[in-house]
């Protein structure tokens, strides 16, 4: 019986919170628990999660990467322009693997550019993905001139469109990111020192961490997956505008710190993330099934990240007692 | 347990906070059936046409950004009340990836017809299909989708016609007076086909009289005003002789404003300094500056009418009849010179 009661303990909070959402809507929100219901949650699951498992690396250093959502409006426009029947290469058969190329190399100068000027100039991470957020949005709608770019090939587009029963062909992508970044902290050297820099980025360096290139590394992770989820946008949209994701950046941290990832860095596992990412979704699904007002559902928002902050306030002050 | 305690009671505060915050949907005479739940696959829920008083609509807003759509809103609201009608709304914020999501919501939740404005006609396009697959008739509000879905009837104004009326009412005074105009010309987002329209009807008065408009500076402003304050402060530094300004919606005025006072340019059409100001939509803040001889002219799209073009056709889509897939709101101009006739005072 003690075992069991250990086991429950060392659950996430935000499981049962979750867990409780979703009996809660079961019983009271019409259609919640329909498979189509269930399929729409999964598909707007997949850009949420994507992107918050590579913010997640850099929360974990005690920072913030406040481009990837300008990466995500700039890779899909960059990538919509690639395979679009009228872009650059409409019509060919490497149009689609070049695009995701394509998107892919954004990602990683934008981590390339946030890591070198972060550990170079010793900037704080805020104020330079601040800068590169300015410069992407502004080189997105410089590159389209404000136009959303549509026609994407049928054979790119069925990712986002496309499902297995209740499970989107996205989900994959998502889950392919999900299963490699939670591998490589919990089961990585990279991992543990990434941990360790966020913890106490002297002491790393001391024990003979190489402090500097592990925060380096982990800018590019989370450009890649802004990247993926760039993918998965204009999968989902079949199109690419400048515009996208210009709200989600909320979200994103929401998830990454209801599920118990600490904003001062070198505590949190992807698994809480996740569960961040879906009670947000089902936040927004459940309550617009109801016809809630979007501003209520914000104020809702932010009254589970203060429950829940305040919750792992609360656990830390314990454990430091 | 004390911990289990307060995540029950938090949880159930929030969702009552939820409950409390629902639209509250017109009601009808029987209660609004809910569709079946799809038994093992994940189709969305197929429904034949409602019968009277089984039919929910749901609405999808990118946002109220001005006093037209908030008419435009009011004005649905009030006929679906009015024909005891079922309705789910929900508002993206300005988000077109929010809005997408919310439209399969609304098509999770088993609508029998959706009423959509869109933030971006193109990126709009996808959420129409997977309406589409699931048969649920799609009306659009005020701006037209892109291609590749079916929409079953689109209800706008004729933008660009309305726009070269009262262009050419311009040209008009200036003819009979011999004024030239050094134009600054707001955008509004270019991935909106109103703005594009409204634009259109502009460079086709403009391009066809280069003796009359000189445009001297354009400003994007993606219908936001705090880009028409710094854009219209910019152009000004630039170009102090503008004497026109064409703003394609009322939404901006309050920034132009600020912009024109700032640099010592609001003034009456009664005194020389004044810049002769063309607006659109028909909120009442443009109508009281007509009053008030600040803005010259101004396109009124007749929100109350479209509001309730949307919802007539949507709810005959539910009920399986068809309808006209153009539905036009012609609108009308009101100018310094008719708005104490017309009677109009604005939305």
């Amino acid at each position: 019986m003690e075992r069991v009661m250990e086991k429950v303990k060392s659950v996430n909070t935000i499981f049962w919170i979750l867990l409780l959402y979703v009996a809660l809507s079961l019983l009271a929100v019409p259609n919640f628990g329909t498979a189509y219901n269930i399929k729409n949650i999964l598909g707007q699951l997949c850009v949420l999660l994507t992107v918050a498992c590579g913010e997640h690396f850099t929360v974990l250093n005690g920072g913030v990467d406040f481009s990837a959502t300008s990466v995500i409006a700039l890779t899909s426009v960059v990538g919509a322009s690639i395979m679009s029947a009228t872009g650059l290469l409409g019509g060919q058969w490497y149009a689609v693997p070049a695009a995701i190329l394509a998107m892919l190399g954004i990602g990683i100068v934008f981590g390339v550019v946030n890591g070198f000027s972060i550990i170079t100039f010793k900037m704080p991470s805020f104020i330079v993905t601040m800068a590169t957020q300015m410069v992407g949005s502004g080189l997105a709608v410089w590159y389209t001139k404000g136009q959303t770019i549509g026609n994407l090939p049928d054979s790119f587009t069925v990712m986002g469109t496309g499902s297995i029963g209740i499970f989107p062909y996205a989900l994959l992508l998502t889950a392919a990111v999900v299963a490699v970044t939670h591998t490589m902290l919990s089961r990585t050297r990279f991992g543990r020192q990434i941990y360790s820099v966020g913890t106490n980025p002297k002491a790393s360096l001391i024990s003979g961490i190489p402090v500097k290139r592990t925060i380096f590394k982990l800018y590019i992770v989370s450009g890649l997956c802004a990247a993926c989820a760039g993918i998965i946008m204009i999968a989902q949209m079949e199109a690419g505008a400048s515009g996208y994701a210009s709200n989600l950046f909320i979200d994103i941290m929401a998830s990454i710190i209801i599920g118990g990832t600490s904003p001062m860095g070198g505590r949190g596992r992807i698994t809480g993330t996740i569960l961040g990412s879906l009670l947000i979704i089902i936040i927004n699904v459940s309550l617009n099934l109801l016809g809630v007002p979007w501003f209520v559902i914000s104020i809702i928002k932010g009254a589970i990240i203060l429950i829940a902050s305040s919750i792992d306030l609360l656990k830390q002050a314990k454990v430091r007692v | 347990m004390k911990r289990i305690m307060c995540l029950v009671l938090a949880c159930a505060m929030l969702f009552v906070l939820g409950a409390c915050g629902s639209s509250a949907p017109a009601t009808t005479s029987a209660p609004a059936a809910q569709p079946e739940a799809p038994a093992a696959q994940s189709e969305p829920p197929e429904e034949a046409p409602a019968a009277d008083g089984e039919i929910t609509i749901g609405i999808s807003m990118d946002a109220i950004e001005s006093q037209m759509w908030v008419e435009n809103q009011r004005s649905m609201h009030e006929t679906l009340d009015a024909m005891g009608v079922k309705y789910t709304e929900v508002i993206a914020d300005g988000d077109a990836q929010k809005q997408n999501q919310q439209v399969e919501t609304l098509i999770a939740a088993g609508v029998d017809a959706i009423i959509i404005a869109p933030k971006d006609g193109t990126a709009i396009v996808s959420a129409i299909k997977k309406c589409n697959e699931a048969g649920i008739p799609v009306v659009m509000n005020n701006r037209a989708a892109g291609e590749g879905a079916e929409v079953a009837c689109t209800v706008s104004s004729d933008n660009t016609a309305m726009v070269e009326r009262e262009m050419n009412y311009i040209l008009e005074q200036a003819k009979a007076s011999g004024k030239k105009y050094k134009v600054l010309k707001f955008i509004g987002n270019l991935t909106d086909v109103n703005a594009v329209a409204r634009d259109e009807g502009f460079k086709k008065v403009a391009d066809a009289n280069p003796d009359v408009f000189e445009v001297v500076a354009e400003v994007p402003t993606e219908w936001k005003p705090e880009l028409a304050l710094s854009g219209a402060l910019n152009a000004f530094q630039a170009n102090p002789d503008i004497n026109m300004i064409f703003s394609p919606s009322d939404a901006l005025l309050p920034a132009i404003q600020s912009a024109l006072k700032q640099v010592d340019k609001w003034y009456p059409a009664d005194d020389e300094k004044h810049v002769t100001f063309v607006t659109f939509d028909g909120a009442k803040d443009a109508v009281d500056q007509i009053k008030a001889k600040y803005v010259d002219i101004v396109s009124v799209q007749d929100a109350t009418m479209q509001g309730k073009l949307c919802v007539e056709n949507a709810v005959k889509l539910a009920r399986g009849e068809t309808v006209d897939p153009n539905a036009y709101d012609p609108g009308f101009e009101v100018a310094l010179e008719n708005v104490e006739e017309k009677g109009f005072a604005g939305y």
